[in-house]
């Protein structure tokens, strides 16, 4: 597979150094004529000297992919297995560096912001002493901003871990209710307080496996499940349902909430995009969770849609390969 | 006593608290001397395995990212001394990755908090739980 690539590299590069060739060699032609048979020097002699410059530049980037090609000829598909081994593992080190550095950055920003949540959650709670309503009022405003920068950090982190490589994820065969069950209960409290029932609707039959790497499936499902909770308003219903669909298991979370604006929905994929109606109504959000939903889902060799009218709610569905 | 700390802890219980940030370590400690605990604060890793073994605590609080002596050496030093490797121990740290959680646990932790997403009350909650579920 590797040497094929190899192959077919080649033969472009090849084909690249024809073009090149025959191109360079009909405008030195060309340069011959007007030169020595047209006298056309005399007349336009920077215009000549722009073109002998243009050629020379030519000839030298030329020279360099010839080189490359006979370099890469030169090199015997051993050689070259192993020259994809060694950039396959320093990519796998770089990945690991990043998400080591960036491991230490997310420590180095979480902590003064957890120092400034912790007092002043103390100073709010008037353990250090009485305060006024006009001081709490404030610094409530301001124990909710820190909250805030802490939600945007944590969602920048995850922007982050999924950009990561593919081979940074950790693929297993793993059966989905567990891990939808999983993330319906971590987001259970949140749809209690919202007045959001939510219902899931197992299948008869058993499912087949799928090869995921269940943290990040199970994110991507939490994600699903915190907007639609958050963006149905109050006494909704959110419905998750899972069938075998031509070789791959469809997840579908559906709401009656209030849905994406017909003219942003070709955009709420995009890194930071959020829809009008949500603004409009100042909901909180940073518009990263869909972008790294995709993202993840992409990455198991998948898909990620949805459907959705404006006031009565949506569909989102994300859907794995079977093992 | 505290009114919202009250009661969470037995009579007695005994706490160290190792943590190199000295603000968010005093705010934690402030917190458990409220409760009724009686807290032991060490900022480095060699001094908190002499002290755990010293004070015998009913719980350990422990950071992760220290001078010296990283956290996790630390409980795994806890955990390999015949005097102190039934001491519960908590960790508490800003750093929430899985392969840490997971190395945590496998040294025996009790827990693995992230302080970032928790307030103080929370985790003595934590602590409180961990104390109780001994007795």
């Amino acid at each position: 597979m590797n040497q094929q690539k190899t192959e077919t590299i080649l033969i472009k590069n090849k084909k690249d150094l024809v073009v090149r060739l025959s191109v360079a060699l009909v405008a030195a032609g060309v340069v011959a004529i007007l030169f020595f048979e047209f006298g056309f020097y005399k007349q336009h002699l920077e215009t000549m000297l722009v073109i002998l410059g243009i050629l020379v530049v030519f000839y030298i980037d030329m020279f360099f992919v010839k080189k490359n090609i006979l370099r890469e000829i030169t090199t015997s598909s051993a050689e070259e297995k192993s020259l994809i081994l060694d950039v396959k593992e320093q990519v796998m080190n770089l990945d690991q560096k990043k998400a080591e550095f960036v491991s230490l950055a997310i420590h180095q920003l979480r902590a003064p912001l957890t120092g400034i949540r912790w007092a002043l959650k103390m100073i709010i709670d008037g353990e250090v002493g009485e305060v006024t309503s006009e001081q709490k009022n404030m610094l409530v405003k301001t124990y909710e901003a820190s909250m805030k920068s802490l939600t945007m950090l944590n969602e920048l982190i995850n922007i982050d871990r999924v950009d990561a490589s593919k081979l940074l994820y950790d693929f297993k065969d793993e059966n989905i209710i567990p891990i939808i069950q999983s993330a319906i209960d971590s987001v259970s409290l949140q749809a209690q307080d919202n007045k959001i029932i939510l219902n899931f609707n197992q299948p008869q039959g058993t499912l087949p496996f799928v090869k995921i790497d269940k943290e990040k499936i199970v994110t991507a499902i939490e994600n699903l499940l915190e907007n639609s909770i958050k963006y149905t308003i109050g006494r909704g219903i959110v419905t998750i349902s899972v069938k075998e669909d031509s070789g791959f298991l469809d997840v579908s979370i559906k709401d009656n909430g209030i849905g994406i604006p017909l003219k942003d929905q070709s955009n709420v994929f995009k890194k930071f995009f959020r829809a009008h109606n949500a603004l409009e109504m100042r909901m909180q959000g940073s518009g990263v969770g869909l972008f790294m939903i995709k993202n993840i889902v992409e990455k198991h060799g998948g898909k990620c849609w949805f459907e959705s009218e404006e006031n009565v709610g949506t569909t989102f569905h994300v859907s794995l390969p079977v093992a | 006593m505290d009114s919202q700390t009250q009661g969470k802890f037995p009579t007695g219980t005994k706490v160290v608290m190792v943590e190199d940030d000295k603000f968010l370590g005093s705010l934690v400690a402030k917190k458990l001397v409220a409760a009724g605990c009686d807290v032991k604060y060490v900022d480095n890793g060699e001094i908190a395995v002499a002290t755990i073994e010293d004070v015998q605590p009913h719980v350990v609080l422990l950071d992760l990212l220290l001078p010296g002596m990283s956290g996790f050496d630390v409980l795994a030093k806890v955990k390999q001394n015949e005097k102190t490797k039934q001491i519960p121990v908590i960790l508490l740290s800003n750093l929430g990755e899985k392969k840490d959680i997971e190395q945590g646990i496998q040294l025996g932790a009790a827990n693995f908090l992230i302080k970032a997403t928790m307030t103080v009350d929370e985790i003595l909650d934590e602590a409180a739980k961990v104390v109780n579920s001994k007795k």
